[in-house]
């Protein structure tokens, strides 16, 4: 299903001396199938706008349409609640029954679903972020802190949403548990769920998506492919926000007269760069 | 919804009313207090509000900001002047139906009592606004600290009070945070009956003790690595100090006192 978002305007604080344009005329379409990445410094308006994507707060202006239906017109806001499944940051703060599993069950019965039907989606989800059968009847105040996290994404997976939204999913977390839940995040992405998700890690976010969106100050300041936003390197820069450090590396060799393509984004991308360059030069010598 | 909160907010400014040491404010609306009390007619009472407007305006403080506190109080306010109104017995009935009856005595006990209340939340606002809450528990802890001798825990206390009020705001924000969560998941806090809704709560409340207790534990350690232990000779990076403004500031309210003794003796507008 698609997401419409439509100059969409959220301010704080409206008519007091604190106000402050959070989100200000944003516009774009999200389509079926995409991995979309928003970044930003912080305090950019990435939070609060991917809240308005499943109508947890009302825009001052603006609207986001789901299948073309005015989300906030509408009377079935839960219905479209799980559709858009939306991941916050440090969801393991959310965590409250007693084991693991009957928490990840809390969404489908909220959808009104039996109760079999619940068990089996918070296996499938439980499964599918890779928490192995012994920690689902512990209480999830005994996990360790990436268990936690999984079990929070498993929660929201468990209502098989066709749009997830995860805001800094990684955050907080060790390197193997970063791997580790970026990984079952793109596995569901290939499992045919649309992922939109908020990040400041722009490494991950190279690796991961194939449309980026970039805010500053609550306005949208670049849309594109990561090889196009990653070609602005110094825009980036003036955003406070630090590129790739594979792109940053294959610039700096290019201004030391290494001769390279300085377009490459990711990892694996320079790795394939500099051993066509190298043994290109090889071959010559 | 939690947004709302006025009573004991701070206004951030720096009048001469701001500077003046938390301990003199203390004191002072402690006098004031004494005043509303002292007042036995409303020309007393018309020289208690101009004593708050005239503080409003050095303050700079805005009028809807202190009339914003009464909202809380705005029920009590109400029975208390119904109550006056209906259960004053006097001579000169106005109305009278059953057991209820209305005399002018009543009216005026009723108006009285209404604007004592009024005065006495309004007057103690201005403390709590222009003192920040910070220089509002050293006040505190300077004053008790006399009662530690004979073993009154003023300094346990007065951190204790920071510490709640520090957290206030985070506690809020945190619940507003674990709200939209839970209502990504598609919680249900607004419909329902009575026991519903509580129960609809259990996802709100149980994340929130969590991470209080978390938040608790965390601040504890973090105290202790930097070798915090009790109030036993510790000293303070801005001791207070009595200025010659605090000095202005107590005469002024022994001069409203003085105004309202001479009000009450006078017998003018004295119910």
């Amino acid at each position: 299903m698609g997401l419409d978002v439509r100059h969409l305007t959220y301010v704080y604080n409206p008519g007091t001396p604190f106000e402050t344009k959070a989100v200000d005329d944003v516009s774009f379409e999200v389509h079926d199938g995409e991995f979309i990445g928003i970044i930003g410094h912080t305090g950019s308006g990435k939070s609060t706008l991917i809240q308005h994507f499943n109508a947890l707060i009302e825009p001052t202006s603006g609207s986001v349409l789901v299948d073309g239906e005015d989300i906030f017109a509408s009377k079935s806001r839960a219905a479209l609640r799980r559709r858009v499944g939306l991941v916050f940051q440090y969801p393991e703060y959310q965590l409250f029954e007693e084991t693991v599993l009957k928490d990840v069950c809390f969404g489908p019965k909220n959808m009104g679903k039996a109760e079999g039907e619940c068990a089996s989606a918070a296996r499938e989800a439980l499964r599918l972020v890779g928490l192995n059968e012994d920690t689902w009847e512990k209480s999830p105040f005994e996990l360790s802190g990436g268990q936690q996290r999984r079990a929070a994404l498993a929660g929201v997976l468990a209502m098989q949403p066709e749009v997830l939204i995860l805001d800094e999913p990684a955050a907080g977390l060790d390197p193997s548990g970063r791997k580790e839940i970026l990984d079952i995040i793109k596995r569901i992405h290939l499992k045919g769920t649309t992922v939109i998700m908020v990040s400041h890690s722009m490494d991950d976010v190279a690796r991961l998506c194939g449309r980026i969106i970039v805010m500053e100050k609550g306005r949208k300041a670049m849309d594109g492919t990561p090889a196009e936003v990653f070609s602005r390197v110094e825009e980036l820069e003036k955003m406070g926000l630090k590129p790739p450090s594979a792109a940053l590396l294959a610039k700096r060799l290019k201004a030391r007269g290494t001769d390279i393509d300085d377009s490459v984004y990711t990892l694996a991308g320079l790795i394939d760069e500099l051993k066509n360059k190298l043994g290109g030069i090889k071959q010559g010598a | 919804m939690l947004n709302n909160i006025t009573l004991g907010q701070y206004f951030p400014g720096d009048s001469f009313i701001h500077r003046l040491d938390p301990r003199t404010k203390i004191l002072l609306t402690i006098m004031f207090l004494v005043c509303v009390f002292l007042s036995r007619g409303f020309l007393g009472f018309g020289l208690i509000v101009a004593f708050i407007f005239l503080c409003a305006r050095v303050a700079k403080i805005q009028l809807k900001f202190l009339f914003r506190g009464l909202k809380p109080i705005a029920i009590i306010v109400i029975i208390t002047f119904l109550l006056n109104l209906f259960m004053t017995p006097g001579d000169d009935l106005l109305w009278k139906w059953g057991i209820l009856s209305v005399s002018v005595q009543g009216i005026k006990n009723a108006l009285f009592m209404a604007f004592r209340l009024i005065l006495l939340v309004t007057g103690t606002q201005l403390l709590t606004l222009t003192t920040s809450p910070i220089r509002l528990t050293d006040g505190l802890e300077s004053l008790f600290s006399p009662l530690s001798r004979i073993g009154f825990p003023a300094h346990e206390l007065a951190m204790m009070m920071s510490i709640a009020l520090r957290f206030i705001p985070t506690l809020i924000e945190e619940t507003q945070k674990i709200t939209r969560a839970q209502k990504a998941r598609g919680a249900d806090f607004e419909s329902g009956s009575l026991i519903k809704r509580a129960k609809a709560l259990l996802p709100l409340l149980v994340p929130l003790f969590v991470s209080a207790f978390r938040r608790a534990d965390e601040l504890a350690m973090a105290m202790e690595a930097r070798c915090y232990r009790g109030g036993k000779g510790r000293t303070k990076m801005n001791p207070l100090k009595y200025a010659k403004s605090d000095l202005v500031a107590f005469l002024c309210l022994a001069a409203l006192v003085v105004l309202i003794v001479l009000t009450n003796k006078s017998g003018i507008g004295v119910i």
